[in-house]
Parts: C-alpha cells; structure tokens; sequence
C-alpha cells in the first residue's frame, strides 16, 4: 500500500492525469522535494511518463496502483449506507452547478449564473465537511473550494472555471472523480 | 451557409451536439482509444494542431491533456456540452462535437480530412471519404433532443 504522501502526490497525478509538479505542490501542501522524490521514483517504476515543461502523465501502471489504493483504503465507506445517500444528494448538486457554469459561459459572466454557481461551490464545502470525520484529507478540497471562491469574489473570472488555475471548476471536477473513485463507481457523462 | 450536403469538397457524414459556436475547422481524423496514443499525440504539437481527436469518451478524463494543447477539434460519440469536457472545451475555444451520430458510415478512419461546422445548438461534420450512396443528407438545426438520444 502506498504511503499518504505517496498517495496524495500519485492521486494528484491521476486525478489531473497531467500535472506540474509545483501544482501538486499547491493541490497537497506537501513540500516540493517530498513531491519530486515520489515523481522520480514513480518514472522510474513506469507509473508516470515526463512530458518536460508539461509536467508528468499518468500511465495505465500508476492509475492501477492509485485505484488499488482506494480500494484498500475505503473498504468501508464502499459499504456505508450514509456515504451512498451522500453521492445522490451530491449528484443533484452537481447538475445545478454544471447548469450554472455553463450558463456563465454561454453568457459571457452572467450575474445571476455567477451566484447560483458559488451558491452551489458553498454548498458543496459544507457537504464535504460531514465526509471530513470518514476521510479527513477531504478538508483540502474545502480550502481549495474555498480559495477559489474568494478570487471569484474579488474579480478575478478565471478562477470560476479555466483549467489553467485552481478554478472552481477545476476543484470539483477533480472532488467528483475522487468521491467516485472512493466509492468504486463510474463517472456518468458529466 | 450551413445544412449543406457538400462544403469545399467535404461530404456530409453526422451531426451531435456543438460545444462552441465557432465556425467552420478543418483537420486530420485520428481516433483516440488508450493513453498511450494521447501521449504520443502529446509528443507531437504540430500534429495536434492538425488533429481532430474523434474519441468514444463523452467525459474530460480522457482527453482533457489534450485540450491545453489546442486539437484542431474534438469529436466524441458520447455526452453532452452540459459536462465537464463541455466546460474545459468552451473555456479553451476548441471545436467539439458530442455524441456524433454518424450517417452513411459506421466510423472514421485515421487520416480521413474532417470539417466540423460549429455554429448553433448542432455542429455538423462533413469527410473527405467514402459514404454510403442515398444517406448523406444534412439535415435543418433542430433542438439537439429532437434527434440524438
């Protein structure tokens, strides 16, 4: 079984499938030579392939050790009622906030779509925090969710959705392949 | 002008959702099936800047890579622009269609010339290839719902 740190940076990786290594640096709060030295020996295991200034890409080999990961570590809440009820509750959600950003782009920043989108960020945040007691390394999604949402605030239009940032956006897509993956499931199309 | 059978020689083969109305785009088919023929792809960027990615996902997870490096389009068979790949697409102006229904042919072939017209609520791909005679016939925008499931 992978260690957390190794688990952190390796899911990282697979969650953004190609990732710099100073973003996952930024998404984990782990240090930069802790995160180098897990991105060095995952090359050389043939985990991850180093696409240079890109950053690394997830092979087929490190997405397997990742999922292998969670399937260890989440037996249980794979078979908790509550954590079930959850995801449907978070799947409605997740339709009004995807309706709401793309309604922002369609618009060109519509205000009302703005609001409902953060309405639905905030919501999120605080439904992730009663998964926190289950699996505490949630708590950095809320903080990234939480960041995002202030830079939206103060203006700046990139962090609602461009991929090239922490965007809004960015953190629950990256939140929803990750509940999925703990509780074993395949993403729908959306 | 769109609902045109035939555009600069390209011949009329599907429609699916439109993602950004962008207008007309040309490139080179290629289909996208595994990670490792995105990272060669990835190896590649003038390639990519040729390449119209026709993948069988309708989620970004496949090939969201791929987007940051401008395809000349993105052609799925599956989801819709109300998804996270509709999201990423629009944010990144890259030509994509969703859930291509194809008509006259089963598939497109590797290295076949494409041109994806972007405009409305349906994008319409038009093929340098060989379709069966009598299908082809482009039909007028309608609500996406009216005719793709």
């Amino acid at each position: 079984m992978l260690t957390e740190t190794e688990f952190l940076v390796f899911n990282a990786v697979y969650l953004k499938k190609m990732v710099a290594a100073a973003q996952i640096v930024e998404m984990t709060g782990i240090g930069a030579d802790d995160v180098a030295r897990c991105l060095e020996d995952a090359t050389t295991r043939g985990w991850v392939m180093d696409m240079g200034a890109d950053g690394v890409m997830v092979l087929d080999d490190g997405a397997a050790e990742v999922l292998k990961h969670y399937a260890e570590a989440y037996v249980q809440q794979r078979q908790d009622p509550a954590m079930t009820a959850w995801y449907h509750g978070f799947e409605a959600l997740n339709m009004r906030f995807i309706a709401a950003v793309t309604q922002w782009q369609e618009s060109d920043g519509d205000s009302t779509a703005e609001r409902r989108l953060l309405q639905a960020a905030e919501r999120l945040a605080k439904d992730i925090a009663l998964l926190m007691p289950s699996i505490p390394r949630y708590a950095g999604y809320v903080g990234r969710l939480e960041r995002s949402m202030e830079r939206v605030d103060l203006g700046e239009r990139d962090f609602v959705c461009n991929p090239t940032v922490d965007s809004v956006h960015n953190v629950w897509f990256e939140f929803h392949e990750d509940i999925l993956t703990v509780l074993g499931r395949k993403r729908d199309t959306t | 002008m769109a609902n045109e059978t035939e555009i600069d020689g390209y011949r009329y083969i599907g429609q699916g959702y439109n993602v950004v109305p962008i207008g007309r785009h040309k490139g080179v088919a290629l289909n996208v099936t595994d990670p490792k023929q995105m990272i060669a792809l990835m190896k590649d960027p003038q390639k990519i800047k040729e390449t119209m990615v026709v993948t069988p996902g309708g989620t970004t997870t496949f090939v969201a890579p791929l987007l940051y490096k401008k395809p000349a389009g993105i052609i799925t068979y599956a989801g819709t622009p109300d998804s996270h790949l509709g999201i990423v697409g629009r944010n990144f102006r890259v030509p994509i269609i969703m859930t291509l229904t194809l008509e006259g042919a089963e598939s497109i072939p590797d290295g076949t010339p494409l041109l994806m017209e972007c405009d409305g609520k349906l994008g319409r791909v038009y093929a340098k290839m060989e379709v069966k005679a009598g299908a082809q016939q482009a039909p007028a925008d309608q609500s996406p719902g009216s005719t793709l499931g």
